[in-house]
């Protein structure tokens, strides 16, 4: 796999305005880079600015400072018609594969859609030669193609959303909890066909999930937020066995495990309250409030992610 | 080994079957609507309405204008009065003619008057060669023997020339009524699909730009809403004359205001929805987001603004011909019809009521069918 | 140990412009007092409507057709709406998915649970009830109780809310407590936290808990006993180590496959069970999971298997688990029954 740079965050930050004054700190200076070929998993628990990340990414949104680098060119100022070209090349899968699709549209057009918003084909008619092989790789059939999205079940319908996202072939996929929906039988059937596609296409994914296990299975590197910032990133394994910030720790801990005998034998590491709100985050290290490690240095000064050796980067105090 | 327990082989197109029948948004819709009788009813009524308004005039020898003053005011159900051979009927007209009725209630000719007999209050005509009197001596008036003063056996007709009868200019009731049905119909239905194009574009240019632009927007229909609609419409048919067109483009430029505010409603909820947001990401062009992806799936709301809209369009066409600038004579129009029998309405009140008649019928169709419609759109009842 | 509650071939449909959705076809089990049973299935496969069908909570276009649910001796399918409403809350409490649509926003969540709470008990004072009120804030863990009382719903967070509902469940001491995914909607934190106080509280009142969920992994840490649901009919049963170690039923065994382990090899595919679910409109006439079963036979597809004992407590309905079935190599049961 080639070592080349498909997307590279710098100091990313979406800050959304809330009623009156109040500013949610949804996101507040991420960065980090994908390769080509790779998956990036951001994990973290609802409210910690992923899906903003993503979503401030795929410019759905706009970004309040911070650069966004796709395939070496720097979109964060274009406008959306300067941005046209590049959507070919980054496109999105969605959490909610009932609401992600047209109901009053057939499976045929759904697919179609990028087809022909950046003239691959220029008639609907045309678009069959690219639907079809496309209805087929993502496991459904040519009858399908004529059928109303509402009469599909959920995974059908993700694997739907699926080919839409990879007809046109992008580089980058931003996958937001594309499973999160799903019931577990068919949660692999669409990890298995993206985990091909990028076998196949060397497509790159940021796969956003709150399911540790899925995230562990896809990615090759893996960024933990919370409350819009980068508590730690590196290689997946690397995470999993050797979790240095304590946020990873207890989300770790607090995964269930289907071994009942594992489980029993579990040690408690889960973190106790809530999330903080992201409007008024807490000074210093975000994660204070719930650290069962806290020092005095954490609330004051805000840690720095740092290398901890193999690419393993942490922000913690803790680990200095 | 046993039959079976052999292997199956699943394919992956059974795997993928969709069980449930291949039934479309309509007939998703249909299905649901037709379970609801006053709607059901509400839409027979309507292509009945249809069908009488434009298939109707085929069928009938009269046109809506030709007046035939011989026969003016008469009811559809006639008192008449046995001719002396007893092979037929005569009718007393309003202006004191005598009609001759054949025996299965068409009408024939006009007796000729011979001469006028004042001092016994009577006109003579000549009935096929003998003479019959009209006495007018007391009310109700009727047709006597003038040579042994006896009234001729009187009965009662339906009338099969004119089935509703005829208006103050000898015209066909059941003949203008279809027009005038037509009338109405077209009028509200072009109202009704002009409306939907401005309210359409408008409310959903409104809702998807959203911010400053809805603002200015939304104020500018906010400020159309208060004027009074009647009076708004009354100036434009002032302004430019009676006539056709002139309700058309009045009634056209008013209701547009409901339907943009519904139109802007729907998209401004639609457009936070992922699959709009995916069609951004995916590069969509905002005509397309619109065209495809807005208004197809706000057409449910849109479909039931416009059965309630007609009504009162219909409603309104026939107020202001009612009021009388609406449509020019001999133009007929619902509401035409019910200001001209105002004149006549303590001796033919049929010729007011069955226009009203009419008007309710449509009202009525098509407040059910809107109503019955709401109900089959309403996403909570969907499963 | 006793049934408190026994389940006796249940079957509810809804009527829908579709027709008819049979959404469970004839289930049948007991919960035991103190044991924490839990219901796994994938939507669609009738776990709630079972579990709604108990309380008589369903939708009006729902049918409970046959069947009945005995809770002390008496039917709760047959006793009127006063009585149900006496047992709801105050017998068998539920707790939902979404605690937002099952709290009032317009009250403060204080006073929605001593309201419930002086429904069922109208002889004690106010100052009494708030007392209570208190000390189950305090012991579902919710801080400053005194503060949090006279807050509305909306202020809580999402684990905040189901902490009250879990209060309000308790309020009364239940005997029975179903719980409806109610971790569903929450962060791996705040479920381990929800997960481990149901755990006490069971230790501590001895309630019994019906724990439905999609997620094995929590029926791993909660559970002492598990049913697997799919298309409308119970599918397995047995005590929680027996499924995850000798899963009897090819739908539970594609379950456990299809989900990674954490210490899965991540070169090492996933085994998804593939199709969909079926459709309850029209479901198979054999065994539901037939068309997506990878041993299945013709007789799967033609008749519906019998509950077949594979063990202590274990019973699968699969007709590879009969005397009869052939002991091929296509047959994942051969090579002797386990356990």
């Amino acid at each position: 796999m080639s070592e080349q740079l498909i997307l590279e965050i710098n100091n990313l930050t979406k800050h959304f305005k809330a009623g009156g004054k109040q500013t949610v700190h949804a996101l507040d200076g991420v960065s980090f880079t994908l390769k080509k070929g790779e998956t990036l998993g951001l994990v973290g628990e609802s409210g910690c600015g992923k899906t903003t990340c993503a979503r401030t990414i795929i410019r759905m949104y706009e970004p309040t400072s911070g650069q966004i680098i796709m395939d070496g060119t720097d979109i964060t100022e274009l406008n959306q018609k300067q941005l046209k070209p590049f959507r070919k090349n980054m496109q999105m899968i969605f959490q909610d594969p009932y609401a992600s699709l047209n109901a009053r549209m057939t499976v045929r057009d759904i697919i179609a859609e990028p087809l022909l918003a950046h003239g691959v084909v220029k008639r609907k008619q045309d678009a069959n030669e690219y639907v079809y092989p496309m209805l087929e790789r993502v496991g459904l059939t040519r009858e399908h193609a004529s059928r109303y999205a509402h009469e599909f079940s959920g995974g059908q319908r993700q694997r739907v959303g699926i080919a839409r996202a990879l007809i046109l072939e992008p580089n980058l996929v931003v996958c937001d909890e594309p499973i999160s929906a799903l019931d577990v039988s068919i949660q692999a059937q669409v990890i298995n066909l993206l985990k091909d596609f990028q076998e196949e296409k060397g497509v790159s994914y940021l796969f956003i999930a709150h399911d540790l296990s899925m995230i562990r299975y896809v990615s090759d590197n893996v960024g933990v937020m919370y409350l819009g910032q980068l508590a730690e990133i590196g290689e997946t394994d690397e995470i999993y066995k050797n979790p240095l910030h304590p946020y990873t720790k207890g989300l770790l801990g607090s995964i269930p495990i289907a071994n009942p005998a594992l489980a029993r034998q579990k040690k408690k590491s889960s973190i106790e309250g809530d999330i903080p709100s992201p409007i008024k985050p807490p000074a210093g290290c975000r994660f204070h409030t719930r650290c069962p490690y806290m020092k005095e240095i954490c609330c004051e000064e805000t840690p720095k992610l740092k290398d901890a050796g193999n690419g393993h980067m942490v922000a913690c105090h803790l680990c200095d | 080994m046993d039959n079976k327990w052999e292997m199956l082989e699943a394919t992956n197109e059974d795997r993928e079957k969709i069980w449930t029948k291949n039934r479309t948004f309509a007939g998703d819709v249909w299905f649901r609507f037709r379970r609801k009788p006053t709607s059901i009813a509400g839409f027979i009524i309507i292509v009945l309405l249809i069908l009488f308004a434009a298939a109707g005039p085929l069928f009938t020898e009269y046109s809506y204008s030709n007046q035939n003053l011989q026969v003016v005011n008469i009811p559809p159900r006639m008192k008449v009065f046995q001719t002396p051979d007893k092979d037929g009927y005569l009718y007393i007209t309003q202006g004191m003619q005598v009609l001759q009725v054949n025996t299965d209630g068409t009408l024939g000719s006009q007796l000729t008057k011979v001469r006028e007999e004042s001092n016994r209050m009577m006109t003579i005509f000549d009935c096929d060669g003998t003479e019959v009197a009209l006495y007018y001596g007391q009310k109700p008036y009727v047709i006597a023997n003038p040579q042994k003063n006896t009234i001729y056996p009187s009965t009662e007709l339906w009338n099969k020339s004119y089935l509703l009868g005829t208006d103050n200019l000898g015209r066909d009731i059941l003949t203008r009524l279809m027009y005038g049905t037509r009338v109405s119909l077209m009028v509200a239905f072009v109202a009704v699909i002009v409306n939907m194009i401005i309210g359409i574009l408008y409310g959903g240019i409104s809702g998807y730009l959203g911010g400053n632009v809805d603002a200015v927007m939304m104020r500018i229909v906010d400020i159309i809403s208060t004027i009074p609609l009647t009076l708004y419409v009354i100036l434009i048919m002032v302004i430019m004359g009676s006539g056709l067109q002139s309700i058309i483009i009045a009634l056209g430029t008013v209701y547009w205001v409901d339907m943009a505010r519904v139109v802007r409603g729907q998209v401004l909820g639609l457009k936070e929805q992922e699959f709009v947001q995916a069609a951004k990401t995916i590069g969509s062009s905002t005509k397309t987001i619109l065209l495809t992806h807005l208004i197809p799936n706000a057409m449910g709301s849109i479909l039931v603004t416009v059965t309630m809209l007609i009504p009162s369009a219909i409603f309104m066409e026939a107020f202001l011909g009612y009021l009388g600038i609406g449509l020019q004579p001999p133009l007929a129009s619902l509401g035409t019809m019910c200001n001209d029998a105002t004149e006549n309405l303590r001796s033919c009140p049929h010729q007011l009521f069955i226009p009203a008649l009419v008007i309710c019928l449509i009202m009525f169709a098509f407040n059910f069918v809107g109503d019955g419609l709401r109900d089959a759109l309403d996403p909570k009842l969907k499963k | 140990m006793d049934a408190i509650l026994q389940v006796d071939n249940l079957k509810t449909s809804f009527m829908t412009s579709g027709g008819e959705v049979q959404a469970v076809r004839g289930v049948s089990f007991q919960v035991k007092k103190g044991e924490i049973l839990g219901i796994v299935g994938e939507s669609g496969s009738g776990k709630s409507v079972t579990s709604m069908s108990i309380l008589r909570l369903l939708a009006d276009t729902a049918k409970i057709k046959e069947g009945a649910v005995y809770f002390e001796n008496q039917d709760l399918t047959k006793i009127s709406k006063r009585k149900i409403r006496a047992i709801r809350g105050e017998k068998i409490s539920m707790i939902f998915q979404d605690p937002m649509s099952s709290l009032n926003p317009l009250i403060p969540v204080g006073k929605q649970v001593s309201e419930m709470m002086k429904e069922h008990h109208p002889e004690k004072s106010k100052e009494e009830l708030k007392q209570n009120v208190l000390e189950l804030f305090a012991k579902v863990r919710i801080p400053e109780p005194e503060k949090r009382y006279r807050c509305y719903p909306h202020e809580f967070s999402g684990g905040m809310r189901q902490r009250v509902m879990i209060a309000m469940a308790l309020a009364n001491h239940p005997e029975l407590l179903i719980a409806d995914e109610p971790t569903t909607a929450l962060d791996v934190t705040i479920q381990d936290q929800i997960l481990h106080q149901l755990r006490e509280l069971k230790h501590e009142y001895g309630t019994s808990i019906i724990f439905i969920t999609h997620d094995l992994g929590v029926v791993a840490e909660l559970c002492d006993r598990v049913l697997v649901m799919y298309g409308g009919l119970i599918m397995e049963e047995a005590g929680i180590d027996d499924i995850f170690a000798h899963p009897g039923h090819p739908y539970t065994m594609g379950l456990l496959a299809s989900i990674p382990d954490i210490e899965q090899d991540r070169s090492k595919r996933l085994q998804p069970i593939p199709g969909s679910p079926p459709d309850m409109t029209n479901p198979p006439a054999g065994c539901p999971f037939a068309p997506r079963c990878p041993y299945a036979r013709r007789i799967c597809r033609e008749e519906l298997p019998d509950f077949v004992e594979v063990g202590a407590n274990h019973r699968s309905r699969c007709h590879l688990q009969t005397a009869g079935a052939p002991a091929d190599e296509h047959n994942p049961f051969a090579g002797g029954k386990q356990s």
